[in-house]
Protein backbone atom coordinates (compact mmCIF):
# COMPACT_ATOMS: atom_id res chain seq x y z
CA UNK A 1 0.00 0.00 0.00
CA UNK A 2 2.83 2.30 0.84
CA UNK A 3 4.36 1.38 -2.46
CA UNK A 4 1.12 2.33 -4.12
CA UNK A 5 0.99 5.73 -2.47
CA UNK A 6 4.56 6.44 -3.42
CA UNK A 7 3.85 5.46 -6.99
CA UNK A 8 0.86 7.75 -7.08
CA UNK A 9 3.00 10.57 -5.76
CA UNK A 10 5.72 9.84 -8.28
CA UNK A 11 3.17 10.00 -11.05
CA UNK A 12 2.38 13.54 -9.97
CA UNK A 13 5.82 14.80 -10.58
CA UNK A 14 6.25 13.08 -13.88
CA UNK A 15 2.91 14.30 -15.18
CA UNK A 16 1.72 13.59 -18.68
CA UNK A 17 4.74 13.45 -20.92
CA UNK A 18 4.57 13.39 -24.68
CA UNK A 19 4.35 9.85 -26.08
CA UNK A 20 7.78 8.43 -26.74
CA UNK A 21 8.79 7.13 -30.15
CA UNK A 22 8.51 3.38 -30.65
CA UNK A 23 5.92 1.12 -29.14
CA UNK A 24 4.07 2.20 -26.02
CA UNK A 25 3.75 0.16 -22.87
CA UNK A 26 1.11 -2.33 -21.81
CA UNK A 27 0.72 -2.38 -18.05
CA UNK A 28 -0.43 -5.72 -16.63
CA UNK A 29 -2.70 -5.95 -13.59
CA UNK A 30 -0.81 -8.91 -12.10
CA UNK A 31 2.38 -10.91 -12.42
CA UNK A 32 2.46 -12.46 -15.91
CA UNK A 33 0.02 -15.39 -16.02
CA UNK A 34 -2.27 -17.28 -18.39
CA UNK A 35 -4.81 -14.47 -18.12
CA UNK A 36 -2.37 -12.35 -20.18
CA UNK A 37 -1.47 -15.07 -22.69
CA UNK A 38 -2.87 -13.40 -25.80
CA UNK A 39 -0.94 -10.21 -25.19
CA UNK A 40 2.34 -12.10 -24.92
CA UNK A 41 1.42 -14.00 -28.07
CA UNK A 42 0.83 -10.67 -29.86
CA UNK A 43 4.35 -9.52 -28.97
CA UNK A 44 5.78 -12.89 -29.97
CA UNK A 45 4.07 -12.87 -33.37
CA UNK A 46 4.82 -9.25 -34.24
CA UNK A 47 6.59 -8.86 -37.55
CA UNK A 48 8.91 -5.93 -37.11
CA UNK A 49 7.97 -3.65 -34.26
CA UNK A 50 6.08 -5.11 -31.30
CA UNK A 51 2.67 -3.56 -30.61
CA UNK A 52 3.73 -2.74 -27.03
CA UNK A 53 6.33 -3.37 -24.37
CA UNK A 54 4.75 -5.44 -21.63
CA UNK A 55 5.22 -4.16 -18.07
CA UNK A 56 4.59 -6.87 -15.48
CA UNK A 57 2.29 -5.89 -12.63
CA UNK A 58 1.57 -7.14 -9.13
CA UNK A 59 -0.89 -6.73 -6.30
CA UNK A 60 -0.29 -3.02 -5.75
CA UNK A 61 0.29 -1.72 -9.26
CA UNK A 62 -2.18 1.09 -10.02
CA UNK A 63 -2.83 0.15 -13.65
CA UNK A 64 -5.85 2.40 -14.08
CA UNK A 65 -4.07 5.43 -12.65
CA UNK A 66 -1.02 4.78 -14.83
CA UNK A 67 -3.09 4.51 -17.98
CA UNK A 68 -5.30 7.48 -17.10
CA UNK A 69 -2.28 9.67 -16.34
CA UNK A 70 -0.46 8.67 -19.51
CA UNK A 71 2.36 6.85 -17.75
CA UNK A 72 1.34 3.73 -19.66
CA UNK A 73 -0.33 3.82 -23.04
CA UNK A 74 -2.29 0.62 -22.60
CA UNK A 75 -3.25 -1.62 -19.73
CA UNK A 76 -4.98 -4.86 -18.79
CA UNK A 77 -7.77 -4.64 -16.24
CA UNK A 78 -11.20 -5.96 -15.37
CA UNK A 79 -14.40 -4.26 -16.47
CA UNK A 80 -15.26 -3.23 -12.90
CA UNK A 81 -11.93 -1.37 -12.67
CA UNK A 82 -12.93 0.64 -15.73
CA UNK A 83 -16.26 1.56 -14.10
CA UNK A 84 -14.44 2.63 -10.92
CA UNK A 85 -12.03 4.73 -12.98
CA UNK A 86 -14.90 6.42 -14.84
CA UNK A 87 -16.65 7.09 -11.53
CA UNK A 88 -13.55 8.94 -10.31
CA UNK A 89 -13.25 11.00 -13.47
CA UNK A 90 -10.41 9.00 -15.04
CA UNK A 91 -11.35 8.70 -18.71
CA UNK A 92 -10.23 5.15 -19.40
CA UNK A 93 -11.88 3.13 -22.17
CA UNK A 94 -12.06 -0.64 -22.79
CA UNK A 95 -11.01 -1.63 -26.32
CA UNK A 96 -11.33 -5.40 -26.37
CA UNK A 97 -12.51 -8.08 -23.96
CA UNK A 98 -10.79 -11.45 -24.47
CA UNK A 99 -12.63 -13.12 -21.60
CA UNK A 100 -16.37 -13.10 -22.16
CA UNK A 101 -16.90 -14.89 -18.87
CA UNK A 102 -14.88 -13.69 -15.91
CA UNK A 103 -12.69 -16.41 -14.34
CA UNK A 104 -13.62 -15.21 -10.83
CA UNK A 105 -14.90 -17.99 -8.63
CA UNK A 106 -15.28 -18.99 -5.02
CA UNK A 107 -13.33 -22.16 -4.34
CA UNK A 108 -14.55 -24.47 -1.60
CA UNK A 109 -13.29 -27.88 -0.57
CA UNK A 110 -15.20 -30.90 -1.74
CA UNK A 111 -15.26 -32.26 1.82
CA UNK A 112 -17.13 -29.11 2.94
CA UNK A 113 -20.22 -30.35 1.10
CA UNK A 114 -20.99 -26.83 -0.19
CA UNK A 115 -22.58 -26.83 -3.66
CA UNK A 116 -23.46 -23.15 -4.23
CA UNK A 117 -22.09 -19.78 -3.13
CA UNK A 118 -25.43 -18.96 -1.47
CA UNK A 119 -25.09 -22.08 0.69
CA UNK A 120 -21.88 -20.93 2.32
CA UNK A 121 -22.52 -20.63 6.04
CA UNK A 122 -20.53 -21.09 9.24
CA UNK A 123 -17.25 -20.99 7.36
CA UNK A 124 -14.31 -18.69 6.80
CA UNK A 125 -14.51 -16.93 3.44
CA UNK A 126 -11.41 -15.13 2.17
CA UNK A 127 -12.15 -12.27 -0.23
CA UNK A 128 -10.24 -9.11 -1.05
CA UNK A 129 -12.08 -5.83 -0.54
CA UNK A 130 -10.60 -4.41 -3.74
CA UNK A 131 -12.54 -6.06 -6.58
CA UNK A 132 -16.24 -5.23 -6.94
CA UNK A 133 -17.42 -8.85 -6.83
CA UNK A 134 -16.74 -9.21 -3.09
CA UNK A 135 -18.98 -6.23 -2.29
CA UNK A 136 -21.68 -7.53 -4.58
CA UNK A 137 -21.62 -11.02 -3.05
CA UNK A 138 -21.79 -9.62 0.47
CA UNK A 139 -24.67 -7.41 -0.54
CA UNK A 140 -26.51 -10.29 -2.22
CA UNK A 141 -26.08 -13.18 0.21
CA UNK A 142 -26.59 -13.37 3.96
CA UNK A 143 -23.50 -15.56 4.58
CA UNK A 144 -24.79 -16.55 7.98
CA UNK A 145 -22.09 -17.34 10.50
CA UNK A 146 -19.48 -16.67 7.83
CA UNK A 147 -16.29 -14.93 8.85
CA UNK A 148 -15.17 -12.84 5.90
CA UNK A 149 -11.39 -12.40 6.03
CA UNK A 150 -8.87 -10.79 3.67
CA UNK A 151 -7.62 -12.80 0.72
CA UNK A 152 -4.40 -14.51 1.88
CA UNK A 153 -2.69 -14.51 -1.54
CA UNK A 154 -1.90 -18.20 -1.16
CA UNK A 155 -3.88 -21.42 -0.94
CA UNK A 156 -2.11 -22.57 2.21
CA UNK A 157 -5.04 -21.91 4.61
CA UNK A 158 -7.34 -23.63 2.10
CA UNK A 159 -5.31 -26.82 2.32
CA UNK A 160 -5.41 -26.74 6.13
CA UNK A 161 -9.07 -26.18 6.90
CA UNK A 162 -12.13 -27.87 5.31
CA UNK A 163 -14.23 -24.90 6.47
CA UNK A 164 -12.16 -22.42 4.48
CA UNK A 165 -13.52 -20.94 1.25
CA UNK A 166 -11.65 -18.39 -0.85
CA UNK A 167 -11.82 -16.22 -3.92
CA UNK A 168 -9.95 -17.66 -6.89
CA UNK A 169 -9.55 -17.64 -10.64
CA UNK A 170 -10.95 -20.78 -12.24
CA UNK A 171 -7.88 -20.85 -14.51
CA UNK A 172 -5.34 -21.01 -11.71
CA UNK A 173 -5.98 -21.84 -8.02
CA UNK A 174 -7.99 -25.06 -8.52
CA UNK A 175 -4.89 -26.52 -10.17
CA UNK A 176 -2.76 -25.59 -7.18
CA UNK A 177 -5.29 -27.07 -4.76
CA UNK A 178 -5.35 -30.36 -6.67
CA UNK A 179 -1.57 -30.46 -6.79
CA UNK A 180 -1.56 -30.15 -2.99
CA UNK A 181 -3.96 -33.08 -2.78
CA UNK A 182 -7.10 -31.12 -1.90
CA UNK A 183 -10.12 -31.60 -4.14
CA UNK A 184 -11.70 -28.19 -4.87
CA UNK A 185 -15.21 -27.28 -5.97
CA UNK A 186 -15.28 -24.25 -8.26
CA UNK A 187 -18.33 -22.01 -7.88
CA UNK A 188 -18.31 -19.41 -10.66
CA UNK A 189 -19.42 -15.93 -9.64
CA UNK A 190 -20.52 -15.34 -13.24
CA UNK A 191 -23.23 -17.96 -12.86
CA UNK A 192 -24.87 -15.80 -10.20
CA UNK A 193 -25.17 -12.97 -12.71
CA UNK A 194 -22.13 -10.91 -11.75
CA UNK A 195 -19.89 -11.14 -14.76
CA UNK A 196 -17.64 -8.24 -15.73
CA UNK A 197 -15.50 -8.71 -18.83
CA UNK A 198 -12.04 -9.99 -17.91
CA UNK A 199 -8.46 -9.23 -19.07
CA UNK A 200 -9.78 -6.16 -20.87
CA UNK A 201 -7.41 -4.05 -22.97
CA UNK A 202 -7.70 -0.42 -21.83
CA UNK A 203 -6.47 2.98 -23.05
CA UNK A 204 -7.09 6.60 -22.11
CA UNK A 205 -9.58 8.38 -24.35
CA UNK A 206 -7.08 11.06 -25.26
CA UNK A 207 -4.97 8.50 -27.12
CA UNK A 208 -7.97 7.27 -29.14
CA UNK A 209 -8.64 10.84 -30.23
CA UNK A 210 -5.02 11.76 -30.95
CA UNK A 211 -3.62 8.55 -32.46
CA UNK A 212 -6.52 6.37 -33.60
CA UNK A 213 -4.36 4.56 -36.13
CA UNK A 214 -1.87 3.46 -33.49
CA UNK A 215 -4.67 2.31 -31.19
CA UNK A 216 -6.23 0.35 -34.05
CA UNK A 217 -2.94 -1.45 -34.75
CA UNK A 218 -2.58 -2.41 -31.10
CA UNK A 219 -6.15 -3.65 -30.86
CA UNK A 220 -5.89 -5.73 -34.01
CA UNK A 221 -2.54 -7.19 -32.97
CA UNK A 222 -4.01 -8.11 -29.56
CA UNK A 223 -7.06 -9.71 -31.17
CA UNK A 224 -4.81 -11.86 -33.37
CA UNK A 225 -2.54 -12.63 -30.45
CA UNK A 226 -5.45 -13.92 -28.44
CA UNK A 227 -6.87 -15.99 -31.27
CA UNK A 228 -3.49 -17.59 -31.94
CA UNK A 229 -2.85 -18.07 -28.24
CA UNK A 230 -6.12 -19.91 -27.74
CA UNK A 231 -5.13 -22.38 -30.47
CA UNK A 232 -1.75 -23.28 -29.00
CA UNK A 233 -0.10 -21.17 -26.37
CA UNK A 234 3.34 -22.81 -26.07
CA UNK A 235 5.36 -19.74 -27.09
CA UNK A 236 3.42 -17.38 -24.84
CA UNK A 237 3.70 -19.82 -21.94
CA UNK A 238 7.46 -20.01 -22.34
CA UNK A 239 7.69 -16.25 -22.24
CA UNK A 240 5.37 -15.99 -19.21
CA UNK A 241 7.30 -18.70 -17.39
CA UNK A 242 10.62 -16.95 -18.04
CA UNK A 243 9.24 -13.71 -16.60
CA UNK A 244 7.39 -15.32 -13.71
CA UNK A 245 9.12 -18.62 -12.84
CA UNK A 246 6.50 -19.24 -10.14
CA UNK A 247 4.09 -19.98 -12.99
CA UNK A 248 5.05 -23.47 -14.13
CA UNK A 249 4.26 -24.62 -17.66
CA UNK A 250 1.82 -27.18 -16.23
CA UNK A 251 -0.34 -24.58 -14.46
CA UNK A 252 -0.24 -22.35 -17.55
CA UNK A 253 -1.44 -25.26 -19.68
CA UNK A 254 -4.22 -25.87 -17.18
CA UNK A 255 -5.18 -22.19 -17.37
CA UNK A 256 -5.15 -22.38 -21.15
CA UNK A 257 -7.61 -25.29 -21.18
CA UNK A 258 -9.88 -23.64 -18.62
CA UNK A 259 -9.76 -20.31 -20.38
CA UNK A 260 -11.22 -21.75 -23.57
CA UNK A 261 -14.45 -22.18 -21.61
CA UNK A 262 -14.50 -18.45 -20.89
CA UNK A 263 -14.42 -17.22 -24.50
CA UNK A 264 -17.51 -15.85 -26.24
CA UNK A 265 -19.34 -18.96 -27.47
CA UNK A 266 -20.92 -17.07 -30.38
CA UNK A 267 -18.23 -16.71 -33.01
CA UNK A 268 -20.29 -14.48 -35.30
CA UNK A 269 -18.70 -11.19 -34.24
CA UNK A 270 -15.13 -9.92 -34.09
CA UNK A 271 -13.07 -11.43 -31.28
CA UNK A 272 -13.30 -9.42 -28.07
CA UNK A 273 -16.54 -7.59 -28.92
CA UNK A 274 -18.37 -6.06 -25.96
CA UNK A 275 -22.09 -5.45 -25.52
CA UNK A 276 -23.53 -2.30 -23.91
CA UNK A 277 -26.06 -4.37 -21.94
CA UNK A 278 -23.30 -6.15 -20.08
CA UNK A 279 -21.72 -2.84 -19.05
CA UNK A 280 -25.10 -1.46 -17.99
CA UNK A 281 -25.75 -4.51 -15.84
CA UNK A 282 -22.34 -4.18 -14.23
CA UNK A 283 -22.85 -0.47 -13.49
CA UNK A 284 -26.30 -1.20 -12.00
CA UNK A 285 -24.81 -3.94 -9.81
CA UNK A 286 -22.03 -1.67 -8.59
CA UNK A 287 -24.59 1.03 -7.76
CA UNK A 288 -26.73 -1.57 -5.99
CA UNK A 289 -23.95 -2.61 -3.61
CA UNK A 290 -22.95 0.98 -2.93
CA UNK A 291 -19.62 1.12 -4.76
CA UNK A 292 -20.58 3.99 -7.05
CA UNK A 293 -23.32 6.61 -7.05
CA UNK A 294 -26.35 6.43 -9.36
CA UNK A 295 -25.92 8.20 -12.70
CA UNK A 296 -22.20 8.71 -12.24
CA UNK A 297 -21.06 6.33 -15.00
CA UNK A 298 -22.58 5.74 -18.44
CA UNK A 299 -22.08 2.42 -20.22
CA UNK A 300 -21.19 4.05 -23.54
CA UNK A 301 -18.29 5.91 -21.89
CA UNK A 302 -16.71 2.67 -20.70
CA UNK A 303 -15.97 0.88 -23.95
CA UNK A 304 -15.69 1.00 -27.71
CA UNK A 305 -15.76 -1.74 -30.34
CA UNK A 306 -14.69 0.66 -33.10
CA UNK A 307 -11.21 -0.84 -33.61
CA UNK A 308 -12.17 -4.50 -33.67
CA UNK A 309 -11.84 -6.37 -36.95
CA UNK B 1 0.59 29.41 22.90
CA UNK B 2 4.10 29.75 21.52
CA UNK B 3 4.47 25.98 21.21
CA UNK B 4 1.36 25.73 19.03
CA UNK B 5 2.18 28.69 16.82
CA UNK B 6 5.14 27.29 14.85
CA UNK B 7 3.53 23.90 14.01
CA UNK B 8 0.33 25.69 12.97
CA UNK B 9 2.23 27.95 10.56
CA UNK B 10 3.99 24.88 9.16
CA UNK B 11 0.63 23.12 8.74
CA UNK B 12 -0.88 26.04 6.84
CA UNK B 13 2.21 26.24 4.63
CA UNK B 14 2.06 22.53 3.85
CA UNK B 15 -1.64 22.70 3.01
CA UNK B 16 -1.01 25.66 0.73
CA UNK B 17 1.86 23.81 -0.97
CA UNK B 18 -0.33 20.74 -1.47
CA UNK B 19 -3.13 22.88 -2.88
CA UNK B 20 -0.69 24.82 -5.07
CA UNK B 21 0.79 21.65 -6.57
CA UNK B 22 -2.69 20.32 -7.29
CA UNK B 23 -3.87 23.52 -8.95
CA UNK B 24 -0.67 24.36 -10.85
CA UNK B 25 -0.19 20.88 -12.32
CA UNK B 26 -3.96 20.60 -12.84
CA UNK B 27 -4.04 17.11 -11.36
CA UNK B 28 -7.22 15.06 -11.50
CA UNK B 29 -8.64 13.99 -8.12
CA UNK B 30 -7.81 10.30 -8.62
CA UNK B 31 -4.10 11.25 -8.68
CA UNK B 32 -4.11 14.01 -6.09
CA UNK B 33 -7.27 15.60 -4.75
CA UNK B 34 -6.97 19.08 -3.23
CA UNK B 35 -6.86 19.26 0.59
CA UNK B 36 -10.45 20.54 0.85
CA UNK B 37 -11.78 17.48 -0.98
CA UNK B 38 -9.93 15.23 1.46
CA UNK B 39 -11.32 17.20 4.43
CA UNK B 40 -14.73 16.97 2.79
CA UNK B 41 -14.41 13.17 2.74
CA UNK B 42 -13.24 13.23 6.36
CA UNK B 43 -16.37 15.17 7.33
CA UNK B 44 -18.73 13.19 5.12
CA UNK B 45 -17.49 9.79 6.29
CA UNK B 46 -16.34 10.70 9.79
CA UNK B 47 -18.39 7.87 11.27
CA UNK B 48 -16.71 5.18 9.13
CA UNK B 49 -13.27 6.68 9.51
CA UNK B 50 -13.78 7.31 13.23
CA UNK B 51 -14.91 3.75 13.83
CA UNK B 52 -12.00 2.37 11.81
CA UNK B 53 -9.55 4.58 13.71
CA UNK B 54 -10.94 3.38 17.05
CA UNK B 55 -10.66 -0.24 16.01
CA UNK B 56 -7.13 0.11 14.67
CA UNK B 57 -6.27 2.18 17.73
CA UNK B 58 -7.53 -0.54 20.07
CA UNK B 59 -5.45 -3.17 18.27
CA UNK B 60 -2.39 -0.90 18.30
CA UNK B 61 -2.77 -0.31 22.04
CA UNK B 62 -3.18 -4.05 22.56
CA UNK B 63 -0.01 -4.75 20.62
CA UNK B 64 1.86 -2.03 22.49
CA UNK B 65 0.69 -3.29 25.88
CA UNK B 66 1.73 -6.82 24.99
CA UNK B 67 5.10 -5.49 23.79
CA UNK B 68 5.60 -3.61 27.04
CA UNK B 69 4.73 -6.63 29.13
CA UNK B 70 6.76 -9.21 27.19
CA UNK B 71 9.55 -6.73 26.45
CA UNK B 72 10.08 -5.82 30.10
CA UNK B 73 9.89 -9.45 31.11
CA UNK B 74 12.51 -10.34 28.49
CA UNK B 75 14.64 -7.42 29.63
CA UNK B 76 14.49 -8.63 33.25
CA UNK B 77 15.40 -12.15 32.19
CA UNK B 78 18.30 -10.91 30.08
CA UNK B 79 19.55 -8.72 32.92
CA UNK B 80 19.39 -11.55 35.44
CA UNK B 81 20.94 -14.20 33.22
CA UNK B 82 23.61 -12.52 31.14
CA UNK B 83 24.40 -15.71 29.27
CA UNK B 84 20.80 -15.73 28.06
CA UNK B 85 21.20 -12.18 26.81
CA UNK B 86 24.38 -13.13 24.97
CA UNK B 87 22.64 -16.10 23.42
CA UNK B 88 19.23 -14.65 22.64
CA UNK B 89 19.61 -10.92 22.09
CA UNK B 90 20.87 -11.37 18.52
CA UNK B 91 17.65 -13.23 17.82
CA UNK B 92 15.59 -10.44 19.33
CA UNK B 93 16.93 -8.33 16.49
CA UNK B 94 14.97 -10.70 14.27
CA UNK B 95 11.80 -8.88 15.32
CA UNK B 96 13.33 -5.63 14.13
CA UNK B 97 14.46 -6.90 10.73
CA UNK B 98 11.68 -9.31 9.81
CA UNK B 99 9.64 -8.06 6.82
CA UNK B 100 6.35 -7.82 8.62
CA UNK B 101 4.30 -7.71 5.41
CA UNK B 102 5.64 -11.12 4.45
CA UNK B 103 5.30 -12.66 7.90
CA UNK B 104 1.80 -11.38 8.63
CA UNK B 105 0.01 -14.03 6.50
CA UNK B 106 1.98 -16.75 8.29
CA UNK B 107 1.20 -15.34 11.70
CA UNK B 108 -2.49 -15.40 10.78
CA UNK B 109 -2.12 -19.05 9.88
CA UNK B 110 -0.77 -19.73 13.36
CA UNK B 111 -2.93 -17.53 15.58
CA UNK B 112 -6.01 -17.15 13.39
CA UNK B 113 -7.89 -14.25 11.83
CA UNK B 114 -9.49 -11.38 13.65
CA UNK B 115 -8.49 -9.11 16.51
CA UNK B 116 -5.92 -11.48 18.01
CA UNK B 117 -4.12 -11.83 14.67
CA UNK B 118 -3.92 -8.06 14.25
CA UNK B 119 -2.61 -7.58 17.80
CA UNK B 120 0.04 -10.24 17.21
CA UNK B 121 1.39 -8.47 14.15
CA UNK B 122 1.37 -5.13 16.01
CA UNK B 123 3.24 -6.86 18.83
CA UNK B 124 5.91 -8.36 16.54
CA UNK B 125 6.73 -5.05 14.96
CA UNK B 126 6.80 -3.07 18.22
CA UNK B 127 8.58 -5.33 20.70
CA UNK B 128 12.24 -4.81 19.80
CA UNK B 129 12.71 -1.18 20.93
CA UNK B 130 11.26 -2.13 24.32
CA UNK B 131 13.38 -5.26 24.83
CA UNK B 132 16.39 -3.28 23.79
CA UNK B 133 15.58 -0.33 26.07
CA UNK B 134 14.78 -2.53 29.05
CA UNK B 135 17.90 -4.67 28.69
CA UNK B 136 20.12 -1.65 28.25
CA UNK B 137 18.60 0.24 31.16
CA UNK B 138 18.79 -2.74 33.53
CA UNK B 139 22.38 -3.63 32.75
CA UNK B 140 24.22 -0.43 31.89
CA UNK B 141 24.58 1.08 35.33
CA UNK B 142 27.51 3.18 36.53
CA UNK B 143 29.75 0.77 38.41
CA UNK B 144 30.20 3.21 41.33
CA UNK B 145 26.49 2.89 42.04
CA UNK B 146 26.61 -0.89 41.91
CA UNK B 147 29.58 -0.88 44.22
CA UNK B 148 27.79 1.48 46.58
CA UNK B 149 24.86 -0.94 46.77
CA UNK B 150 27.22 -3.81 47.35
CA UNK B 151 29.05 -1.87 50.04
CA UNK B 152 25.84 -1.38 51.98
CA UNK B 153 25.05 -5.07 51.58
CA UNK B 154 21.95 -4.61 49.43
CA UNK B 155 20.31 -7.86 48.40
CA UNK B 156 19.81 -8.76 44.76
CA UNK B 157 16.10 -7.85 44.97
CA UNK B 158 16.90 -4.52 46.59
CA UNK B 159 19.44 -3.73 43.91
CA UNK B 160 16.90 -4.60 41.25
CA UNK B 161 14.06 -2.61 42.74
CA UNK B 162 15.97 0.45 43.89
CA UNK B 163 18.75 0.73 41.34
CA UNK B 164 18.24 -1.26 38.17
CA UNK B 165 14.53 -0.68 37.57
CA UNK B 166 14.59 3.07 38.27
CA UNK B 167 17.60 3.27 36.00
CA UNK B 168 15.77 1.38 33.23
CA UNK B 169 12.49 3.30 33.29
CA UNK B 170 13.72 6.12 31.10
CA UNK B 171 15.09 3.70 28.51
CA UNK B 172 11.89 1.67 28.47
CA UNK B 173 9.91 4.85 27.94
CA UNK B 174 12.20 5.84 25.06
CA UNK B 175 11.65 2.41 23.54
CA UNK B 176 7.90 2.68 24.05
CA UNK B 177 7.85 6.02 22.26
CA UNK B 178 9.41 4.41 19.19
CA UNK B 179 7.08 1.42 19.51
CA UNK B 180 3.98 3.61 19.75
CA UNK B 181 4.39 4.63 16.12
CA UNK B 182 5.42 1.16 14.98
CA UNK B 183 2.45 -0.59 16.53
CA UNK B 184 0.03 1.47 14.43
CA UNK B 185 1.86 0.35 11.29
CA UNK B 186 1.75 -3.22 12.62
CA UNK B 187 -1.99 -3.01 13.23
CA UNK B 188 -2.64 -1.72 9.72
CA UNK B 189 -0.42 -4.31 8.03
CA UNK B 190 -1.89 -6.96 10.30
CA UNK B 191 -5.37 -6.03 9.17
CA UNK B 192 -4.33 -6.41 5.52
CA UNK B 193 -3.90 -10.11 6.30
CA UNK B 194 -6.03 -10.81 9.34
CA UNK B 195 -8.98 -8.47 9.09
CA UNK B 196 -11.17 -7.72 12.07
CA UNK B 197 -13.87 -10.11 10.92
CA UNK B 198 -17.10 -9.57 9.02
CA UNK B 199 -18.37 -6.01 9.04
CA UNK B 200 -15.64 -4.69 11.33
CA UNK B 201 -13.43 -2.40 9.31
CA UNK B 202 -10.26 -0.79 10.55
CA UNK B 203 -7.99 1.64 8.74
CA UNK B 204 -6.26 -1.23 6.92
CA UNK B 205 -9.53 -2.17 5.25
CA UNK B 206 -10.27 1.44 4.31
CA UNK B 207 -6.79 1.83 2.80
CA UNK B 208 -7.03 -1.37 0.74
CA UNK B 209 -10.59 -0.74 -0.34
CA UNK B 210 -10.15 2.89 -1.34
CA UNK B 211 -6.96 2.25 -3.30
CA UNK B 212 -8.56 -0.67 -5.15
CA UNK B 213 -11.53 1.46 -6.12
CA UNK B 214 -9.44 4.50 -7.12
CA UNK B 215 -11.05 6.48 -4.29
CA UNK B 216 -7.93 8.56 -3.70
CA UNK B 217 -9.60 11.20 -1.47
CA UNK B 218 -10.78 8.44 0.88
CA UNK B 219 -7.33 6.82 0.70
CA UNK B 220 -5.65 10.07 1.73
CA UNK B 221 -8.24 10.64 4.46
CA UNK B 222 -7.48 7.14 5.82
CA UNK B 223 -3.75 7.80 5.69
CA UNK B 224 -4.31 11.07 7.56
CA UNK B 225 -6.33 9.19 10.18
CA UNK B 226 -3.50 6.62 10.50
CA UNK B 227 -0.86 9.26 11.06
CA UNK B 228 -3.13 11.05 13.50
CA UNK B 229 -3.54 7.80 15.40
CA UNK B 230 0.24 7.27 15.50
CA UNK B 231 0.66 10.83 16.74
CA UNK B 232 -2.02 10.31 19.39
CA UNK B 233 -0.39 7.13 20.71
CA UNK B 234 3.01 8.78 20.71
CA UNK B 235 1.80 11.71 22.79
CA UNK B 236 -0.09 9.36 25.08
CA UNK B 237 3.06 7.36 25.78
CA UNK B 238 5.18 10.49 25.99
CA UNK B 239 2.96 12.38 28.42
CA UNK B 240 1.56 9.56 30.54
CA UNK B 241 4.96 7.88 30.69
CA UNK B 242 6.71 11.14 31.49
CA UNK B 243 4.19 12.00 34.17
CA UNK B 244 4.47 8.55 35.68
CA UNK B 245 8.25 8.69 35.78
CA UNK B 246 8.12 12.04 37.47
CA UNK B 247 5.65 10.87 40.08
CA UNK B 248 7.77 7.78 40.76
CA UNK B 249 10.79 9.95 41.39
CA UNK B 250 8.95 11.98 43.98
CA UNK B 251 8.10 8.78 45.79
CA UNK B 252 11.61 7.46 45.59
CA UNK B 253 13.21 10.87 45.85
CA UNK B 254 15.36 9.95 48.80
CA UNK B 255 16.85 7.00 47.03
CA UNK B 256 17.88 9.01 44.00
CA UNK B 257 19.03 12.37 45.25
CA UNK B 258 20.97 13.19 42.08
CA UNK B 259 17.76 13.33 40.08
CA UNK B 260 16.22 15.86 42.40
CA UNK B 261 19.17 18.19 42.50
CA UNK B 262 19.19 18.34 38.73
CA UNK B 263 15.63 19.68 38.59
Amino acid sequence: MIRYSILTLLLLFVGCGTPAAGPGTLSLNWFPEAEHGGFFQAVNDAKGEAPYLIEAGGPDVPVLQKVAAGKSDFGVANADDVVNAQAQGADVVALMAPLFTHPRCIMVRKDSGVKAIGDISNMTLAMSSRPAFSHWLRHKYPFEGVKVVPYPGSILPFTQDPKFAQQAYSISEPFLAKSKGVEPVVLMVSELGFNPYGSVLIVRRELIEKEPERVRKVVVASQRGWQVYLQGGEEAHKKIHSLNPEMGIDILDYGHTEMKKLIDPKMNQPFGTMVADRWETLIAQMVECGLIKTGKVKAQDCFTNQFLE
Amino acid sequence: MKTIFAPMVALVMMLLFWWGVQVLLDLPPYLLPDPWTVFGVLLERWQDIGKATMLTGAASLGGLALSLFVGCLAGLTFARFQWLEKGLFPYAVFFQTVPVVAVAPLVILWVGHGFLGVITVAFIISIFPIVSGATLGLTRIPHQQIELFRLYGASRVQTLLKLQIPNAMEQVLAGARVSSGLCVIGAIVGEFSAGFGTGNHGLGYLILFSSGQLKTPLLLASILASTFLGFLLFSLVHHVGGWWLKSLRYVQGEEIPTQRSSQ
